[in-house]
């Protein structure tokens, strides 16, 4: 069982394989839902998922079981499950494929979790701009409709159950749990403070889960396997497999599934090719770009949440972005911040004027027009954004540019000596 | 209770409530700008960071709720450096133009820069410009200045309810901008002026008129509805530049209406009686104040042998004083108990916002009061017996004080051409000072001192600081004057020695003084027998 090194791309990976129902099926799919429903209390399968030790795969790594184990049981309310499709993080496209390529799997968990904490209604809250994949989606939906798996007395368990796919309008900050309890409410996608966390006070007032579309995918194979072998997968408080998503310099970039643990440095050498044209490799972003940046020298790292910790970094998401020799540190660094800058939703002080500030200032770095005091003035603006704002776009903003500055200091500096970018970017 | 400890203190309170209240109770500021108390939590400015013991990081206070054994601080090093912070963020694109802006002086980004700020800018950007805009009839937004608390946002749509103003854009160019298809019109619109923390929502008939320091503020309470708002006149020189909300929480909360607010235009506008007139023939000849009264004294005379012959009719705008002045000179000096309120039935409903707050249809302020002062005493003489003696001759002359821009029904105007001799205190020429044989020229509530009753039985004082024109009289010299032209001794000054006359006469008022009443007022029957101001 150790050895496996696939769950939620599994199906995905096998040839002529569909996505449809009944390729679903026939790989095994819905048998987990039909044990839960039929011979599981929700108790038993929250405690499954605790077994299993699976965290979050949206960013965060909050453990799933443990989450979902907060809803109060004694609450008159429903109960809201909510998928965050919204995948919005740069860097990061494993969602997505997920949803095009296996949506029952994803829509089994979502079914099993939904079914754990007593929720009727659950939603898909997809970015806008998955039109296509939420079409696939509502397709989906609209056969496990037929097929039984959705509906009124789901197999004849009395269980009842429905999914909406809700579409964003395209904001970074409504894939934020609350901003996207915010937007699903029909307002402005405004993060929330916490507390109370959505577990108690989420969606329309009522006790809330929200959970990646990676992570929910995951259910099914424990509910299947249990709890104690997806926890014999990858490393301790790491379990099972990630989808690491690897884009940039590298010859094969793509979506590759592997155990928790793999190196950052065999994923790109072994697996993804090597860097391109055998260039040197210069830095890694290794889980979305909201997370601090490796130097090449860094990247014997493990891919699990506690190892990249040690090295300054996170998991995050698992996308990987590859950066080679030729890269601009400065000016890759403007590219993030102008995404920062343009992503914050402008409600709490430190975001909406740190993002856009430190923008200007990388800005004026990258094109010559700053002193080495602006080096040291940019990464006082991310310290002061930091642990200041309502949500963690505050971290997402001012980690990467802290990171920056200070693993490529050498290069600012470059830029202000010259008093222009030394890539003539 | 629970008990936790603020810099060291030890605090005792009851469990469930915000920090940020806690801590403000005990006297320690913590400055902030989104917080409001009437006002949902929206945590978004950031700068009422605390430090709790075993918390990671500072917290933000006003969406932390206090709990048994917490251990506070709020003057650390990071407390400190997170409102530097915040302060920084905030002034990075604003525009520094103080000196023509007209919430200096009360500005809290002015205040807690210069407190908690740091000196120096190191922003060497561009600064955003956007332009200003005009919200609606009163209101405008000086766009630059604006910190985002979006405090106004929630006051429409939690107090007013109704969305008239909403965020619009996204991050740094977030803009406070009217819901599309509305304007800034609502009755309580006024109210987004005074939260505005600083100098971005303006009231465009206060803009650049004077600063802000050069204003006297008197506090008083609005005549203009029952609902007895209490309100702060500001005024320079004589003039009434604004009227803002004084904080009661158990009237008005903090806030007014329109209404009120603007109330001093319309008696602006207008021209005011200012010289006594007697009707000879067809004419109405000015005279001074003592050739009114000796006028009135001798025309009272002649019909006060019958009992009740002369009657008075008070406009419930008037004081409880100036009516207990007007009754007590009527019992003194006219052998009259024909005495009453012009009590009217509000034509217009009461308007009821989300939490309560009430613009009432009985536009008069002091029904309550002058059914205190008449009804209760001589149960059997109201308005509609006056008015029936009045029709059948008994009553031959007739004292009418109106002092309000309101028109009187045609009714009574009927009526009164029917008496033998009218005299009518007023301010304003009107039809009813057309048929009078003797006006007088009265003051406007915003110029008295005395006290009203509102609707929910609330005793509050009127103050003032203003001088009323030249000429015009309170209506308790008036009652005093006649009175003492017919040959009486009147003991009273003041309004304040009427009220303590009353509050020998009325049990409702016993014990009770203007002082006592205190900020909040005394709801009769409730707690004029307790000391000092109720909470
Ligand atoms: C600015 C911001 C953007 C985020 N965007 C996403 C997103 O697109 N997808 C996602 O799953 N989680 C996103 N998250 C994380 C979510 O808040 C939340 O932690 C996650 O959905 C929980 O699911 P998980 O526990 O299964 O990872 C974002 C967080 C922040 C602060
Ligand atoms: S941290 Fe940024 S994105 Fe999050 S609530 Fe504040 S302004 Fe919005
Ligand atoms: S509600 Fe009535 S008392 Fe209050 S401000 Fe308006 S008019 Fe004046």
């Amino acid at each position: 069982m150790a050895d496996i090194q696939r769950i939620v791309m599994a199906n995905i990976v096998k040839d002529g394989y569909t996505g449809s129902i009944d390729d679903y099926r026939k790989e095994g799919g819905y048998t987990a839902i039909r044990k839960v429903l039929l011979e599981m209390k929700p108790d038993e399968v929250i405690e499954e998922v605790k077994t299993s030790g699976v965290r979050g795969r949206g960013g965060a790594g909050f453990p799933m079981g443990i989450k979902w184990g907060f809803v109060p049981k004694d609450s008159p309310k429903p109960r809201y499950f909510l998928n965050n499709a919204d995948e919005g993080e740069p860097g990061t496209f494993k969602d997505r494929a997920l949803m095009t390529h296996d949506p029952h799997m994803v829509l089994e968990g979502q079914i099993i979790g939904s079914f754990a904490i007593g929720c009727n209604v659950s939603y898909i809250y997809i970015r806008g701009e998955f039109y296509h994949e939420a079409k696939i989606l509502e397709r989906a939906i609209k056969e496990a409709e037929d097929a039984g798996f959705l509906g009124d007395n789901i197999l004849g368990s009395g269980f009842n159950h429905r999914i909406y796919v809700h579409r964003g309008a395209g904001s970074y900050v409504c894939g934020e749990e609350t901003g996207l309890i915010e937007s699903l409410e029909g307002k402005r996608g405004w993060p929330r403070n916490k507390p109370p966390f959505p577990a108690i006070e989420g969606a329309f007032g009522c006790p809330t889960i929200v959970n990646n579309v990676e992570t929910i995918a995951n259910v099914p194979f424990i509910i299947n396997n249990g709890g104690a072998a997806f926890a014999a997968i990858g490393v301790e408080k790491g379990t099972g497999t990630k989808i690491y998503g690897i884009s940039g310099h590298v010859n094969k970039p793509g979506l590759y599934e592997f155990q928790m643990g793999i190196t950052l440095k065999e994923l790109i050498y072994e697996h993804a090719g090597g860097v391109r044209d055998d260039k040197k490799l210069k830095a890694v972003i290794p889980g979305g770009v909201s997370m601090p940046v490796l130097r090449a020298d860094e990247i014997d790292v493990q891919m699990d949440f506690d190892s990249l910790v040690k090295v300054g970094s996170h998991l995050g998401s698992g996308g990987v972005i590859v950066m080679d020799e030729t890269v601009c540190m400065v000016d890759a660094l403007l590219n993030l911040s102008v995404f920062y800058a343009h992503e914050s939703c402008g409600q709490c002080t430190p975001c909406r004027e740190g993002m856009p500030w430190m923008k200007m200032i990388v800005d004026r770095i990258e094109h010559g027009n700053a002193s080495e005091e602006d080096i040291d003035l940019l990464y006082d603006v991310a310290c002061n954004i930091e642990g200041r704002t309502i949500c963690a776009m505050g971290e997402a903003g001012a980690w990467p540019v802290k990171a920056f500055v200070t693993k490529f200091r050498e290069e600012f500096v470059e830029h202000v000596k010259l008093g222009r970018c030394p890539y003539n970017k | 209770m629970i008990k936790l400890t603020i810099d060291g203190k030890e605090v005792t309170t009851e469990p469930g409530r915000k920090l940020i209240d806690v801590i403000t109770e005990i006297g320690t500021e913590i400055p902030h700008y989104c917080y409001h108390k009437a006002l949902s939590v929206t945590g978004s400015c950031r700068l009422c960071m605390v430090e709790v013991e075993n918390a990671p990081k500072p917290l933000i206070a006003c969406n932390t709720i206090a709990n048994d054994g917490m251990v506070v601080y709020t003057d650390t090093e990071n407390v400190r450096k997170a409102r530097q912070v915040v302060l920084e963020f905030l002034l990075l694109h604003h525009p520094l133009d103080c000196p023509v802006c007209d919430k200096a002086g009360e500005c809290l980004l002015q205040d807690f820069s210069f407190k908690y700020g740091n000196g120096e800018s190191r922003f060497t950007e561009p600064k955003r410009v956007p332009p200003f805009k005009d919200l609606g009839p009163n209101i405008m937004l000086a766009t630059t200045r604006c910190i985002m608390c979006t405090r106004c946002v929630r006051f429409m749509k939690e107090i007013a309810g109704e969305d008239q103003l909403t965020v619009v854009d996204r991050g740094s160019k977030n803009q406070i901008a009217v819901v599309e298809g509305k304007k800034l019109d609502h009755p309580l619109a006024g109210n987004v002026v005074d939260i505005c923390p600083v100098g971005c929502l303006l009231d465009k008939k206060f803009i650049h008129r004077t600063r802000v320091w050069h204003l006297e503020k008197t506090n008083t309470v609005c005549g203009e509805c029952s609902a007895g708002c209490n309100i702060y006149v500001e005024s320079h020189n004589n003039e009434i530049f604004r009227i803002t909300p004084k904080i009661n929480m158990f009237v008005n909360g903090f806030w007014i209406c329109d209404y009120g607010r603007y109330s001093n235009e319309k008696y602006n506008d207008v021209d005011r009686l200012t010289k006594p007139k007697i009707r000879e023939g067809n004419e109405q000849k000015a005279v001074t104040i003592e050739e009114a009264a000796t006028a009135i004294a001798n025309n009272f005379s002649k019909y006060m042998k019958t009992k009740n012959a002369v009657a008075a009719i008070v406009s419930p705008g008037s004081t409880n004083e100036d009516a207990f002045a007007v009754k007590e000179s009527m019992r003194i000096a006219c052998n009259s108990e024909a005495v009453t309120g012009l009590f009217a039935e509000p034509e217009i409903k009461d308007e009821v916002f989300p939490t309560g707050f009430t613009i009432k249809g009985d536009k008069y302020p002091n029904q309550e009061g002058l059914k205190l002062v008449f009804g209760l005493s001589v149960p059997d003489i109201d308005a509609e017996s006056v008015l029936n003696e009045i029709e059948s001759g008994k009553i031959k002359a007739v004292y009418y004080v109106k002092n309000d821009l309101k028109e009187v029904p045609q009714r009574i105007l009927d009526l009164l051409e029917k008496v033998e001799f009218l005299v009518v205190e007023d301010i304003v020429e009107s039809p009813l000072t057309e048929i009078a044989n003797v006006i007088l020229p009265g003051k406007i509530y915003l110029e008295n001192y005395g006290t009203f009753i509102n609707y929910q039985k609330k005793l509050q004082r009127l103050q003032t600081d203003l001088k009323a024109p030249s000429g015009t009289k309170s209506t308790w010299e008036i009652a005093k004057m006649i009175a003492e032209r017919m040959g009486q001794k009147i003991q009273w000054n003041s309004a304040n020695d009427l009220f303590l006359m009353m509050a020998k006469h009325y049990s409702d008022l016993e014990g009770l003084s203007h002082f006592k009443l205190g900020d909040s007022g005394k709801t009769l029957g409730v707690d004029n027998k307790v000391n000092g101001t109720d909470g």
